[in-house]
């Protein structure tokens, strides 16, 4: 998976900001929309397309999404 | 490897018992929000669950489990070896609320009793621990009791928490049989993950934090909880079950050369609809096989997947033999897997009650010395 195909996938769980919001250094933590029950789509996104184990911890300590693309990529 | 394999046991008996209070996810409304609410509802798919009264604990509930089974099955309560209760909501901090239930139920002396400290994983660990000492003992019949009362725990602002979870007992009747029938043999794994003690923990009340102040903090996740609380790490949780719960399962079907769809009944421990949907996929298993019952009575930790057995099973008056798979996963962490056959026929309907235990209530030396 690419960079812009996950922030393409990031944005999917989303359902009330609009997908053009979306940018690789989009600091997600900071959108209204976040919440815990996002975290869990993201986790489960990433585990369904990419195969790979987010934590809660990851998802703390990452600010951007290109961040967080780089520590999954990096598993 | 913790595979094991329990070629002469049984359940012979499974009953549940809730709370009558219902609450309604939709009443915390006013609370987080209707937004807030209604895709709680969609994720969750917990849209009501069950709440003791102040006194009645996790016990109580087992305990008219428990009697149920003994009185429709009409069992000799001299016959039963031992009673295993699984729970973190425990009567007292000590003695084992077993023996408790092991007065209440009118046992015999010779009859082994003790908790095990365990509350989502309940079900496996429990089959495991008890299947294992009748193989190895004298014993040919027991009592596995589980229950959890989690409200009691919640507090009441944290939105993670206080609407996911229900209250509920249930109790399995357990034989030895070393006659060649067909309804026989239970076999499982068991595992856990001690790195992740703190996915789910409650910090105070135990020895490790005597001076834990009861202030309520506002914790990372926005939510309010004392330290008398729970505190639960969703995410860590979820991520957790999406993996290695599914990953066991399948090591589990490859080591007895199983496969999911042979399986009448996949009864998982009832984490949230979203977690459970999670497991279906990846285990590529049919849903109409896994039973969900959170919508009534929401996340009910140990007593999940009893109450999951009754709920779907407890009116079926005909013999069948279901071949069942149970999962439990969650605090601990700790999890396990196990199959079982179950006669239909032996699974009751989920029971209703406030019973509690009145001369269990310790509240001044007048209460003690009144027995």
């Amino acid at each position: 998976m690419t960079l812009d195909e996950f922030v393409k996938a990031f944005a999917a769980e989303f359902d009330d900001t609009p997908e053009e919001t979306f940018k690789a250094d989009t600091r997600y933590k900071e959108l209204d929309e976040w919440g815990s029950l996002i975290a869990l789509s993201i986790i489960s996104m990433v585990d369904d397309e990419m195969d790979k184990r987010v934590t809660g911890a990851d998802l703390r300590n990452c600010s951007t999404i290109e961040e967080l693309f780089n520590l999954v990529e990096s598993k | 490897m913790s595979f094991f394999n329990l070629k002469n046991i049984k359940i012979s008996a499974v009953a549940s018992a809730v709370p009558t209070e219902k609450v309604l996810v939709e009443s915390f409304s006013d609370r987080f929000g209707k937004e807030y609410i209604e895709k709680y509802m969609e994720t969750t798919g917990v849209k009501s669950f069950r709440k003791t009264k102040k006194n009645q604990t996790a016990s109580d509930l087992a305990f008219v489990a428990a009697e149920h089974i003994l009185n429709e099955k009409k069992i000799d309560r001299d016959s039963i070896g031992a009673l295993i209760f699984v729970a973190h909501s425990t009567d007292y901090r000590r003695p084992a609320t077993a023996c408790v239930l092991h007065k209440r139920l009118g046992l015999r002396k010779d009859c082994a009793a003790f908790d095990i400290g365990l509350a989502c994983s309940a079900v496996p660990y429990g089959l495991f621990t008890l299947g294992s000492m009748m193989e190895s003992s004298d014993i040919d019949r027991a009592l596995l009791l589980v229950g959890e009362t989690p409200n009691k725990i919640t507090n009441p602002e944290d939105k993670s928490s206080c609407m996911l979870i229900g209250e509920g007992g249930g109790a399995f009747l357990i034989d030895k049989d070393t006659s060649d029938t067909a309804i026989k043999g239970i076999s499982g794994i068991c595992k856990s993950d001690g790195s992740g003690y703190r996915a789910i923990i409650l910090p105070a009340g135990g020895f490790r934090n005597p001076d834990a102040p009861d202030t309520v903090f506002e914790w990372m996740d926005g939510n309010k909880r004392s330290l008398y609380d729970v505190t639960m790490q969703g995410d860590d949780v979820f991520s957790f079950t999406i993996s290695d719960v599914p990953r066991t399962i399948k090591e589990y079907l490859s080591i007895i050369n199983s496969d999911i769809s042979s399986y009448d009944c996949i009864a998982l421990h009832q984490a949230n609809r979203l977690i459970c949907q999670m497991l279906c996929k990846k285990l590529k298993a049919d849903a109409s096989r896994m039973p969900l019952c959170m919508d009534r009575y929401g996340n009910t930790s140990a007593a999940s997947i009893p109450i999951v057995l009754s709920d779907t099973y407890g009116e079926r008056e005909e013999d069948e033999i279901i071949n069942v798979l149970m999962s439990g996963f969650g605090v601990g962490l700790s999890w396990g897997v196990c199959s079982a056959q179950i006669n239909v026929k032996d699974i009751y309907p989920v029971i209703e009650t406030d019973e509690y235990f009145k001369e269990g209530i310790i509240n001044s030396p007048e209460d003690y010395y009144k027995e």
